[in-house]
């Protein structure tokens, strides 16, 4: 279990460190803090309604801070408009499901979810920029990994799953 | 170093395009797309280059599923066994997708069938040099990529090369793990040591029939009489003994061409070609098996000369 540990520490090595992206926001951006938190509550709802597990959100949240961290692709702009923010936040909700979660969200009623507010066609040319921007690292460990895998190193007791159930 | 970044723009484009017409030959028809030899023109280096494929209408679902959990497994494994994905490309179309990654000689087929001494058997040194590797690199996916909790949907029919496939899996068992994997390998250590696929299967249900008539048919086994009364399944399979003893003669120099087996051999070979995946051996206990401690020592095989 150490061992594996120590693998999903040197696959998180391998991806790009995240940064204070607020900070490069320009002067007259919109965009800050609460934003981010309002997408991980949209997150959250969304993915409490279709069934899908807390882990998708942790890696929408992975991949919005590694992108807009990258300075790579369309990020500045993310980080100068919410309007471009909640659309960087969909897309990658949408690609955490696709990583993630055995069905699929249909980028249609994706789209819907939006009240027409983003195009099919935007999510998609953003899914682009964006895993470009990634460079494609997209299975690394989520938080829930490395706990689940702490946890099994406590001394073996009854509370031990119930803990994990906790931590979900 | 950006990677992408570098293709990024137009006229670096040219040099993704003068990359790619150029395809020393043509490789391999992989699941999820073409694959080339080519020549990076930054380093000189030969390299394989594979185009992803989309579907046709590929705008409507963006990047395909298959190909990015291919990509991203790829990306988050190191091991010296397990290709390397160099970095991520891209054309001037969103369809053109292509992942840069080390060039081989020749996969195992061909080294099996056309490289140097085809028509003999491996050395059972080789044989175990190959079977550590793959083990070992199994061994390292298990323990890094996520489990297999969540398999797509409709990836699970087609997961895996049907003369590959565990029977689990041809009996619709969608929740699966490791174990179709270990599976897999039983299938190519019979390979290597008879240099022919061991389970030719016509079909789904043929592969099925193949399969007991080489292992015998699961009879008093606990885990095939709950997949079958779960399936309701009223289908009778006439019941056969195993056959693998005989197919995989142990300590003899036979004439048929089968590399020297070692009773330890023999052992490994039956627990990866276990019919209950539940007791199936795994690549990381494999790797413990006295196979490796005992007999001969492994040895590099010989296909580059």
């Amino acid at each position: 279990i150490i061992s594996r540990i120590n693998a999903m520490r040197e696959q998180e090595d391998r991806t790009e460190r995240c940064q204070n992206y607020f900070a490069f926001c320009s002067n007259s951006s919109d965009v800050d803090t609460s934003c981010r938190k309002a997408m991980a509550n949209w997150c959250y709802q969304v993915a409490d309604t279709l069934g899908f597990s807390h882990e998708t959100v942790s890696l929408t949240m992975s991949f919005l801070d590694r992108y807009l961290s990258s300075r790579r692709g369309r990020s500045q702009e993310a980080l100068d408009s919410r309007n471009m923010f909640q659309l960087v936040a969909i897309t990658c909700f949408y690609t955490a499901v696709k990583t993630y979660e055995p069905v699929e969200l249909g980028v249609d009623l994706l789209a819907k979810m939006c009240r027409g507010f983003y195009s099919e066609a935007d999510i998609i040319s953003m899914e682009r920029d964006i895993l470009f921007a990634l460079d494609w690292r997209v299975s690394g460990p989520t938080p829930m990994d490395f706990v689940r895998h702490l946890i099994e190193l406590l001394p073996s007791c009854e509370s031990k799953c119930s803990l994990i159930e906790n931590a979900e | 170093m950006p990677k992408a970044d570098r293709w990024s723009s137009d006229e670096e484009e040219i040099v993704l395009l003068s990359l790619l017409p150029k395809p020393i030959s043509h490789l391999d028809e992989g699941t999820y797309g073409v694959v080339w030899k080519a020549r990076d023109n930054a380093t000189q280096e030969i390299v394989a280059i594979k185009q992803i494929k989309f579907d046709s209408d590929m705008t409507k679902e963006g990047f395909p599923i298959s190909a990015l959990r291919e990509i991203g497994v790829l990306l988050s494994l190191s091991h010296e066994s397990i290709v390397s994905v160099r970095e991520m490309v891209v054309g001037s179309t969103p369809d053109k997708v292509f992942m840069v990654m080390d060039c081989f000689e020749m996969d195992l087929q061909a080294a099996m069938k056309k490289g140097p001494g085809a028509s003999t058997p491996f050395a059972q040194s080789e044989v175990k040099y190959m079977m550590r590797q793959i083990l070992s690199a199994m061994a390292h996916v298990t323990s890094i990529a996520r489990k297999y909790e969540h398999p797509a949907r409709n990836m699970t029919q087609m997961v895996v090369t049907l003369w590959y496939r565990a029977p689990e899996l041809l009996f619709s068992e969608s929740c699966y793990g490791p174990e179709i994997d270990t599976w897999s390998i039983g299938c190519i250590f019979g390979e290597l040591l008879i240099k022919e696929a061991i389970l030719k299967g016509t079909g789904e249900l043929d592969q099925i029939q193949k399969i007991f008539k080489l292992l015998g048919t699961p009879t008093d086994d606990e885990y095939w009489e709950q997949l079958w009364s779960k399936q309701g399944s009223t289908f009778k399979w006439k019941n056969n003994d195993s056959d693998l003893a005989r197919t995989f003669a142990v300590n003899s120099f036979s004439a048929t061409g089968q590399s020297y087996l070692s009773p330890d051999g023999f052992d490994l070979l039956s627990r990866l070609l276990s019919l209950n995946p539940k007791k199936r051996i795994t690549a990381e206990d494999a790797l413990r098996h006295s196979y490796f401690s005992c007999g001969v020592t492994e040895q590099v095989p010989m296909f580059y000369v």
